[in-house]
């Protein structure tokens, strides 16, 4: 009957006729029609204001992509650079800046207090781009010239200390030149673990904190001639780097590190709005099937009086484009308001300032995306109009023929499809993902139409013939001609579908997270307990009368020997497939023999025992285990500290690396390791509970706002003068070492280089269970208030609505924005969103290289070890002891004794301002308590 | 075809499917109808009175037999030829008046020539309407106007594209007699004026009697055509 390729319906949209008729057709509709099209407005004001973050984060990066790293290109290792390495760094040339890192104890004199800090020995004029911003600005420039150090501003506030007021670091006793209140590239999350100290080189040796065999951090950061590329420069001496265990990083590095961590939240909010615009698309399908029902009388009477098929049809499409394009306009603006919102709400996840600019072209993306979805949902209804009989005018019963055989119908479908699946693929960096996501969109609509076709059935074929008459008429509305059963099941069912989704994506991750909000889970990890000290935070901890839910040694150790294969030589073979972090890495081992709540036996024998034999029996976990291509029988070589153990894999475990427990990656049989170097980590619960006792003891005070937030730092909430403002916060030199704040004794030792890269993240493993809720509960929040306007215009809902949840989600942001007080959240290396746990490789430390492998249980040769072997020699404190703060007069006497490994001679670690054995743990103060509150605020989540 | 018939029914037949079997509507109807003549076309509810006026307006196709109206074999052409046949040479009036209620009452008049493309088309929209006693109404909507006004709405519009044939498919029956019979008047009047042919569909045998000719209808055949 009609003509489905009608050829002109272009030529009539663009005939003037058709665009009166359809304003003169919507006149007793257009309030209607316009309140409809409000179904995709946020949909694209999301994609709007995504969008342009997108392009602002992308301008941000390339425009402050140096002054993220302070230079063109930084060198680091875990050792003092050798005189080859000086060579090289000669030859590279350009302007050179030093800097030694590693972590130790500030004292205040007065008022009295001393905390956990990262200390910072500057040479040089670092950052070459950006700048040390300090409170006086001045002190940036005079600390250098040994006119004091730069201390932490929250650090600061936190001991009532100011500018001018004597400190002690180590030996040395200077005073504050000013407080530092941003360092280029990274994120006030240092000042929450280990607020940083700048010092000037020359006063270093003044500390006595460094000596052989200290663990220090050794970065040499160039500005190199503009005719120098430092991307190719890294290429070229790429050989070396690796060879001498040196990590680099260049802008380049940085920027690309950074775009995918941005990416990941681009996406995933780009991601959700679609959705909410397909939605929103539903929204409008449904609005405009109704509309068109109620205009078949006219288009009849239009095809009675000569109309053609295009033209009648034409009069509809423009209605249906105007309808669009003003909800893509009204999406525009509202997106380009949202904008202004954006950098406050998203501040906690990105890591650099960014001024917040309109993107036209992310506008004109968001309204044309929003525009044709609008468009293509609209089409579907709309394409009745072609299929009205003129007969309608004379016969109402005419009607018009059933979609399912327009063939224009399953083009607009398929065009929609392709659409969804365009954008899906365009969003993610694997395609599958992107396929995923439109593959699950397809069977969520193909379950819901499904099910709304059998409902449809359901109620035809089981009404009961007895029913109460509202019943009977009610459900056979369900399938009578003309029902809206199957739209209203979509626009309700994927809506639920969404925010249900969402919601649940939300908990999950937060169960995940924050399990240790559990009574049963933990909250505290107190870690580099050495084994002299075991006893005396048991003690203590049992006292507090805290559950110890968990204890494992740890022993340090890194592979020798996969399969016959040494390390080096893999490492050499790039095509090997194996990781480099996994061979580099040092493994944080255990011996146990049982499995814990969060792992799971999946091959192999389980207890491992040895067997008399020289080769130990290990079980290793399943991801590192495919990781490094070993499986069940396959012998691994370790280097367990300078002596090389042969083992071999007789189990495989799964293990849930988010619970908030020791998990370890390769688990050794009881008797294998015991008079290995280790030391021994402690698992509680409720330790603010502890701490708030120990201050009670000591009559001390801690402030109300700790009490009730254990997660807020009060310092940054009260004074940090950065909390309201787009923040720039990128990038973590702080590794594993500083974390563990252990002195790891090496003397003569190559330490293993710490991996910038992306498996090198501790400080966000630490961070994550405290911040990642909020992060998840902000983004996921972002999405579900963009979910539930498109769940609510697929419902054909009000606006009224829409205005009100935008209301109150801008106040919620900006509360929070305004009352931001927590620290930032670690986006640095893609932690800007949940992922799965990540490897940490940051603990570098020596490693001889081994001359041989012997097969002799390693006991006796530990005890024969020489102490200047001995990696874990003076590791006579930890965090815990860095927590519970022992006066100076009890650190002098800890110095120069035995280490618990059995190392002798002076522990580097030892001096004033340093931790101290537990057994003096009593003694420690509340600030300090406080202190190491806030350096681990999260309960912690530690993989070893 | 003689030159004089502007309408030509040739073995018109119109069945639809009814479940197992198909039902017909209209069996071989066959007549001629002269140009400027007027005919009724008459019979019981039922009996297919206005499937065969929507045959023989091109608004539905037969399901055998021929329609030639105004020398166009209208079964040759496809659903935008019989369009274009009807915008050009058939004006209609409803029963139920059939207006666009979003559009005004010269707006509703304008539409058969702008959907031609043509422009300016308001003044001669204009004057039919004050032809049929609406010329104060122009900007009033439908449901601003009574049913007789519709009605005269609908005859202005029907008329406005000059059709060498008019359809009037019970123009009265929503009207009272006093209101249906000033639109017959104005009916006939425009029709004689304008050299319209008119054919009619209608149960009003006063009505029919008016016309020149009656065809009679029932079952879905002619049975008696005068």
């Amino acid at each position: 009957m009609s003509n489905p390729t009608s050829p002109n319906l272009l030529g009539h949209l663009f005939s003037s006729w058709t665009w009166l008729m359809a304003w003169r057709d919507s006149r007793a509709s257009r309030r209607r029609l316009l309140f409809f099209s409000c179904s995709i407005v946020l949909g694209i004001a999301a994609l709007t204001a995504i969008g342009s973050l997108g392009v602002n984060l992308e301008r941000a990066l390339e425009e402050q992509a140096k002054s993220l790293l302070g230079a063109d290109l930084v060198i680091g290792s875990r050792h003092t650079f050798t005189a080859e390495e000086e060579k090289m760094f000669t030859e590279i040339g350009g302007e050179q800046s030093r800097e030694v890192s590693f972590p130790s104890m500030i004292h205040f004199v007065n008022p009295a207090g001393a905390r956990l800090v990262q200390v910072r020995a500057l040479d040089g004029r670092f950052p070459f781009y950006g700048a040390l911003e300090t409170d006086p600005p001045t002190a940036a420039e005079a600390f250098r010239k040994g006119g004091g150090a730069l201390v932490e501003q929250s650090l600061l506030t936190q001991f009532n200390a100011k500018v001018g007021d004597t400190i002690k670091l180590g030996e040395l006793t200077t005073r504050v030149a000013g407080s530092l209140l941003k360092v280029p590239g990274e994120t006030v999350i240092f000042a929450t673990i280990a607020p940083r100290v700048y010092l000037p080189m020359s006063d270093l040796p003044s500390t006595g904190l460094l000596r052989e065999g200290s663990l220090a951090r050794h970065r040499v950061s160039f500005k190199l001639p503009e005719t120098v590329d430092a991307q190719k420069l890294v290429e070229k001496l790429k050989t070396k780097f690796d060879e001498n265990r040196l990590t680099h990083n260049t802008v380049e590095d940085r920027k690309r590190d950074l775009g995918r961590s941005m990416d990941n939240l681009y996406s995933y909010l780009n991601l959700v709005g679609f959705i909410a615009l397909l939605l929103g698309g539903v929204g409008v399908a449904s609005a405009i099937h109704v509309h068109v029902k109620q205009k078949l009388g006219t288009v009849a009477v239009l095809r009675c009086l000569g109309g053609s098929i295009a033209q009648t049809f034409a009069v509809y499409v423009a209605q249906g484009m105007a309808l669009g394009l003003f909800g893509a306009l009204l999406g525009a603006v509202l997106g380009v308001a949202i904008q202004a919102a954006l950098p406050q709400v998203l501040a906690d996840l990105i890591p650099f300032e960014f001024e917040f600019r309109t993107s036209w072209w992310a506008v004109a993306r968001a309204m044309s995306i929003g525009f044709f979805i609008c468009l293509l949902f609209a089409l579907l209804p709309l394409l009745a109009v072609r299929r009205v009989s003129p007969l309608a005018a004379i016969r109402v019963s005419a009607g018009s023929q059933t979609s399912s055989r327009d063939p224009l119908t399953w083009i607009v479908a398929g065009a929609l499809a392709a659409g969804v699946l365009g954008f899906a693929l365009t969003q993610g960096r694997d395609w599958r993902v992107g396929l995923g996501f439109a593959g699950g969109l397809a069977l969520v609509f193909a379950l819901l139409a499904a099910t709304a076709k059998g409902l449809i059935v359901a109620t035809r074929k089981f009404t009961p013939a007895n029913a109460p008459f509202t019943v009977r008429q009610g459900l056979a509305n369900l399938h009578r001609p003309n029902n809206r059963t199957l739209l209203l099941l979509l626009s309700l069912g994927l809506g639920t579908f969404l925010m249900s989704s969402l919601y649940l994506v939300q908990q999950t991750l937060l169960t995940q997270l924050i399990s240790s909000d559990r009574k049963d889970q933990p909250n505290a990890i107190l870690f580099d307990i050495q084994p002299d000290q075991r006893e005396g935070v048991s003690n203590l901890v049992h006292s507090l009368k805290l559950p110890i839910l968990d204890e494992a040694p740890i022993v340090t150790m890194r592979l020798n020997s996969l399969k016959g294969r040494t390390v080096e030589s893999i490492l050499t073979n790039k095509n090997s497939g194996i990781p480099n972090w996994t061979l580099r890495r040092e493994y944080r081992c255990t011996y146990s023999d049982r499995l814990r709540d969060s792992e799971k036996l999946i091959a192999g024998t389980w207890p491992l025992k040895t067997n008399g034999t020289d080769v130990i029996p290990i079980s290793v976990e399943d991801g590192i285990a495919k990781e490094l291509q070993i499986g069940l029988g396959d012998e691994v070589i370790w280097d367990v500290q300078g002596v090389p153990m042969k083992t071999r894999v007789v189990s495989l475990r799964e293990v849930d690396w988010r619970r908030v427990q020791p998990n370890f990656f390769v688990v050794f049989p009881p008797g294998a390791l015991e008079d290995a170097p280790s030391m021994h980590v402690l698992v509680a619960r409720e330790i603010q509970r502890g701490i708030r006792t120990v201050a009670a003891r000591n009559g001390e005070r801690i402030p109300q706002r700790v009490r009730h937030r254990p997660d807020v730092n009060p310092a940054n909430a009260r004074h940090h003068p950065r909390t309201d403002r787009v923040r720039g916060s990128v990038h973590g030199d702080v590794h594993g070492g500083d974390r563990t704040a252990g002195s790891r004794g090496r003397v003569g030792d190559r330490a293993f280089p710490a991996r910038a890269g992306k498996h090198s993240a501790p400080n966000a493993r630490c961070v994550a269970p405290a911040d990642f809720p909020r992060v998840v509960r902000r983004v996921c929040r972002a999405g579900i208030v963009v979910g539930v306007d498109g769940w609510l215009a697929g419902d054909g809902r009000g606006v009224g609505d829409f205005r009100v949840r935008l209301q109150g989600q801008l106040r919620a942001n900006r509360a929070a924005a305004a009352g931001r007080t927590r620290r930032r959240a670690d986006a640095d290396r893609g932690h800007g969103l949940p992922h799965e746990p990540r490897r940490d490789d940051s603990s570098a430390a020596g490693n001889p290289a081994l001359r041989g492998v012997t097969s002799v249980l390693p006991a006796a040769r530990w005890k024969e070890k020489p102490a200047s072997r001995c990696r874990t020699r003076g590791r006579c404190k930890g965090f815990f002891a860095d927590a519970l703060m022992i006066s100076q007069k009890r650190d002098r006497r800890s110095r120069g004794r035995s280490s618990p490994c059995g190392g002798r001679g002076p522990s580097p670690r030892c001096g004033p301002g340093r931790g101290i054995c537990a057994d003096r743990i009593p003694s420690g103060s509340s600030q300090t308590l406080f202190g190491w509150r806030r350096s681990w605020p999260c309960g912690g989540q530690y993989q070893y | 075809m003689n030159p004089s018939v502007i309408l030509e029914v040739k073995q018109l037949t119109k069945s639809y499917p009814n479940g197992s079997g198909m039902l017909t509507v209209v069996k071989d109807i066959s007549f001629q109808i002269e140009s400027g003549s007027s005919c009724a076309i008459v019979g019981p509810s039922g009996s297919g009175k206005t499937t065969l006026l929507g045959l023989c307006a091109g608004l539905d196709q037969p399901t055998s037999g021929e329609v030639h109206l105004a020398g166009t074999n209208l079964g040759a052409l496809g659903e935008d030829g019989r369009a274009q046949v009807r915008n050009e040479s058939v004006g209609f009036v409803f029963q139920n008046f059939q207006l666009i209620p979003t559009l005004t009452a010269v707006e509703n008049v304008m539409v058969p020539l702008e959907l031609r493309g043509q422009k300016l088309v308001r003044d001669e929209a204009v004057r039919l309407l004050e032809r049929v006693g609406l010329g104060q109404r122009l900007g009033h909507y439908p449901s601003q106007l009574s049913g007789g006004e519709q009605q005269r709405v609908a005859l202005a519009r029907a008329f406005i594209n000059r059709p060498k044939v008019l359809f009037a498919d019970e123009p009265t029956g929503n009207l009272d007699a006093e209101t249906g019979h000033l639109v017959i008047e104005n009916l006939f009047a425009l029709n004689a004026s304008l050299g319209t042919t008119l054919v009619l569909v209608t149960h009003d045998m006063e009505l029919a009697r008016r016309t020149q000719r009656v065809i009679r209808l029932k079952g879905g055949a002619v049975v008696n055509g005068e």
